[in-house]
């Protein structure tokens, strides 16, 4: 299987969460950047270069919720999805509507690649 | 060497129409100007000269007779010449005389000398020499032939100077003309009369006389004799003159005050106006009395302006009103309208002054203070505030609408019942010593006081006092600014209140918190476990299958589950310290115990409670701590559960009873009730926003590890009842 043109930009704080997801997108075919902070993503001028965001909600500074303000202000069309390990507050389920999808920690990896092909394909 | 000069003098120009040279010169005129016109020739006399010259003139012209007149004249090198005058009348067509021929000499000063006449002792003529009044006759032609000694006293005249025609020289000289051609009229008709003029007094003042005149007639009607008497009129004519000059100021006051003025009669009626009520109505004096009915008043003040002007009218009393008057442009404008009555010596009313002031201006300024007064008054009344005024003594003699509506009381009642009254008893000492060092120092008032409201409960107050001073400094007010800060105080005390709660709820920390902890601490490893397996199992269905990638997946995903396992023990850790410690205990005793810990919560939230306690309930054995937990989180359930309760009360029910070798503990709330008891208990169900959903799940593994049970049920009139059983005889699971 050759990599995918498209490149997935990952954040999540959790190392082993981080490296888990890296594992599961390149086993999917995706080329994958991953960072271990929002503020890490920004710092790398991450949104230019990905073609897709995924990121954890709950972080330190720079938060899911940051990231996904700052796409929809800059990046209108880059699609984002969200990964919490909370249940979402009905306020902040109104707020995730601006992102592609909501995963909820844990989720199905299958699922997971199937939705991220169906945005990108 | 007497100079002669000769003179024509026409009788109708009142003038000489040809002078000869010597006149000229006599007179001291330059002859180029030609002879002098009435006016020039009249200069040329003393005054009373010029009356008797035309005394002289007219009696030659009425009897055509030569005339003689002596005189003197100022010349302009400030001599005085005396000049004797004859002449000699013209006669022209229809017989009357037209010109007077005659010369003038200069004598020197040569007195002319008349013969003294001749007085005779008659006691008639002692009488009317002594009578207070002035006395003469005239011959029939009207020439003076005696005059009593009154007059001649009077004027300084003597007989040879008045007699004849002399008189005329007494009278004033812009009276003379009228008073001979007056004479000549009485002489003609024969009829007698009365005319009114000035008679020079000896030391040269006029006074006014009135002259009458009686001709003595015989049978045949002709005049024997002219009687006259002259009758000082002088205070007369000087009252009479002040009077109408005090009446012209009058009319020019009447009709120049800058108001409108009327007269009335005593019955109502309008009399006499000033010009300006007429430039105002634009209307006549004839349809002003109709002003009732012409809309000159206002109608909405019509009605009691009539009635008020009849009360007056009738009851003879001032009439004093403001109402509004329609101006000629058909514009209203406010007129305070003020009536006197004025009475005569009886007391009776002769006529009404009415005065109408406008006093729009006024009324407006009115107006707009009200406004503002008004507009400051709402303000002061509505502030969310007690505002308050004290005198410099620091008594209060004000206070606002809020301020009545607070304290129950208005003002005159704080007066007698002292502010002092209102303050709480434990804050009144501070605040009397505050507001006393204020007052006698001045210093702004500033203390934090409990104020009784008018229910009797008490509110705290921040209550700020300011002095204000006139310009030298003393101190006219003291303004005061009572601002409620109860719900400050109260928000303070809840934090307050809160932070002993947080701490003592640490001390048997809620499950539901811990459990949202534990599951985000497990969901980290589960899901990179997921991801990890779903990628390893990628790898390896890929063609060909990536057994590199597989096994290191693989190795992650081992990792991952150490992660988890690991978490789960430290759970079991903080588990193992709150291991069951059974010992026997008395559920009332706990439920109690909890219904303490909790009693703060349940009285803020407003929540009643009702315990039915078993008596003599058995014993069980249970480990303390974790009954406690389960208690208190279904009682907090419970609470929660009726915090949407704003139509009905909040009804807490705790029961505790022993049935079937169990002891049965019930908590029931008329809340907002369960929608699926059968998940209620399972972990992560949760209809609240917040938490986790594990509360009601370990409340269950507690129930069930003491070998009991615990179901909800929704209750027929709403809410839901919480029951666990617990049992005597158990073994406890470990």
């Amino acid at each position: 299987m050759s990599p995918s043109r498209f490149l997935i930009g990952v954040v999540d704080d959790d190392p082993h969460v981080l490296e888990s997801f890296e594992e599961l997108l390149s086993s999917g075919g995706y080329r994958v950047s991953a960072f271990h902070s929002g503020a890490s993503f920004l710092a790398a001028g991450g949104f230019p270069r990905v073609d897709c965001l995924i990121t954890d909600i709950e972080m330190p500074v720079v938060d899911g919720w940051e990231l996904l303000r700052i796409a929809r202000r800059d990046y209108r069309d880059l699609p984002v999805i969200l990964i919490t390990g909370i249940d979402l507050e009905a306020r902040q389920l109104l707020d995730a509507q601006a992102a592609r999808h909501v995963f909820k920690k844990p989720f199905d990896g299958r699922e997971f690649l199937r939705v991220l092909d169906d945005i990108l394909g | 060497m007497n100079q002669s000069g000769s003179w024509v003098w026409d009788v109708q120009r009142v003038a000489p129409v040809y002078w000869s040279a010597e006149m000229y010169r006599i007179h001291g005129r330059d002859c180029r100007m030609g002879p002098p016109s009435t006016d020039e020739y009249r200069t040329l006399f003393e005054s009373d000269i010029w009356a008797s010259w035309l005394a002289a003139i007219h009696e030659a012209v009425l009897y055509k007779t030569e005339l003689t007149f002596d005189c003197c004249v100022l010349r302009s090198n400030g001599l005085v010449r005396q000049l004797r005058t004859v002449g000699r009348p013209i006669t022209g067509a229809r017989d009357t005389v037209t010109e007077i021929i005659g010369s003038t000499t200069e004598i020197g000063d040569q007195a002319i000398v008349f013969g003294q006449g001749a007085t005779r002792p008659d006691p008639f003529r002692q009488v009317i020499d002594l009578i207070p009044a002035l006395t003469w006759t005239c011959q029939p032609e009207g020439r003076a032939d005696f005059f009593n000694r009154g007059w001649l006293e009077y004027t300084g005249f003597s007989e040879q100077e008045a007699f004849g025609w002399g008189w005329a020289a007494a009278f004033h000289p812009d009276d003379i003309s009228e008073v001979l051609a007056y004479w000549q009229t009485l002489v003609e008709s024969r009829k007698p009369g009365e005319i009114e003029a000035r008679l020079r007094r000896a030391d040269g003042d006029y006074r006014w006389f009135l002259f009458r005149a009686k001709p003595l007639l015989d049978t045949c009607g002709r005049v024997v004799k002219w009687y006259g008497t002259n009758t000082d009129i002088e205070d007369r004519k000087r009252a009479e003159e002040a009077l109408r000059e005090s009446e012209n100021n009058l009319r020019l006051i009447f009709d120049t005050i800058p108001a409108l003025v009327c007269t009335m009669t005593a019955r109502g009626v309008l009399e006499r106006v000033n010009r300006q009520i007429l430039d105002y109505f634009g209307k006549t004096l004839e349809e002003l009395r109709e002003w009732a009915f012409i809309g000159a008043v206002h109608e909405q003040d019509l009605d009691a302006v009539v009635a008020r002007w009849r009360h007056s009218v009738e009851t003879e009393q001032p009439y004093d009103i403001e109402h509004r008057i329609r101006r000629a442009d058909g514009v209203f404008q406010w007129f305070h309208v003020r009536g006197h009555p004025l009475r005569d010596t009886d007391g009776r009313v002769v006529r009404w002054y009415i005065l109408l002031t406008n006093v729009e201006d006024r009324k407006r300024a009115e107006e707009v203070v009200r406004a503002s007064e008004a507009y400051l008054r709402l303000i002061i009344d509505t502030i969310p505030a007690l505002v308050w005024r004290a005198d410099p003594l620091g008594e209060r003699d004000y206070l606002n609408a809020r301020g009545v509506n607070y304290t129950g009381k208005n003002l005159n009642e704080l007066l007698r019942f002292r502010w002092e009254d209102l303050v709480h008893p434990d804050d009144l000492e501070t605040a009397a010593k505050s507001w006393s060092v204020s007052v006698q120092t001045g210093v702004p008032y500033n203390v934090k006081l409990r104020l009784r409201d008018a229910g009797g409960s008490y509110r705290w107050f921040q209550v700020h006092g300011a002095p204000l001073r006139d310009e030298s400094g003393q101190i006219i007010h003291w303004f005061g600014l009572d601002i409620d800060i109860e719900d400050n105080c109260r928000i303070a005390e809840e934090l307050r209140q809160t932070q002993a709660r947080l701490s003592r709820a640490t001390q048997f920390a809620t499950v539901a918190e811990l459990s949202a902890s534990i599951a985000h601490e497990i969901n980290q490893p589960l899901a990179a476990m997921v991801a990890n397996g779903y990628a390893c199992q990628t790898w390896l269905s890929a063609e060909p299958p990536n057994i590199e990638r597989a096994r290191l997946t693989a190795e992650r995903m081992i990792r991952d589950a150490d992660s988890a396992a690991e978490v789960v023990r430290r759970i079991r850790a903080l588990f193992k310290q709150t291991a069951p410690l059974l010992v026997l205990l008395d559920m009332n005793e706990l439920m109690t115990a909890v219904l303490q810990l909790l009693a703060e919560e349940i009285r803020e939230v407003g929540v009643t409670v009702e315990t039915e306690l078993a008596s003599a309930l058995p014993m069980v054995e249970a480990d303390r701590i974790q009954m406690q937990q389960t208690l208190i989180n279904l009682t907090r359930n419970a609470i929660e559960a009726m915090a949407g309760n704003a139509d009905r009360p909040k009804l807490l029910s705790l029961a505790t009873r022993s049935a079937g070798g169990n002891v049965v503990i019930e908590i029931r709330d008329n809340g907002c009730g369960v929608v699926d008891p059968e998940c209620l208990f399972d972990p992560f169900f949760t209809t609240k926003e917040s938490g986790m959903g594990m509360g009601l799940s370990i409340c269950r593994s507690i129930v069930e590890s003491h070998g009991g049970q615990i179901w909800a049920t929704p209750n027929p009139d709403g809410g839901a009842t919480f029951r666990f059983t617990l049992p005597l005889q158990h073994s406890v699971i470990p």
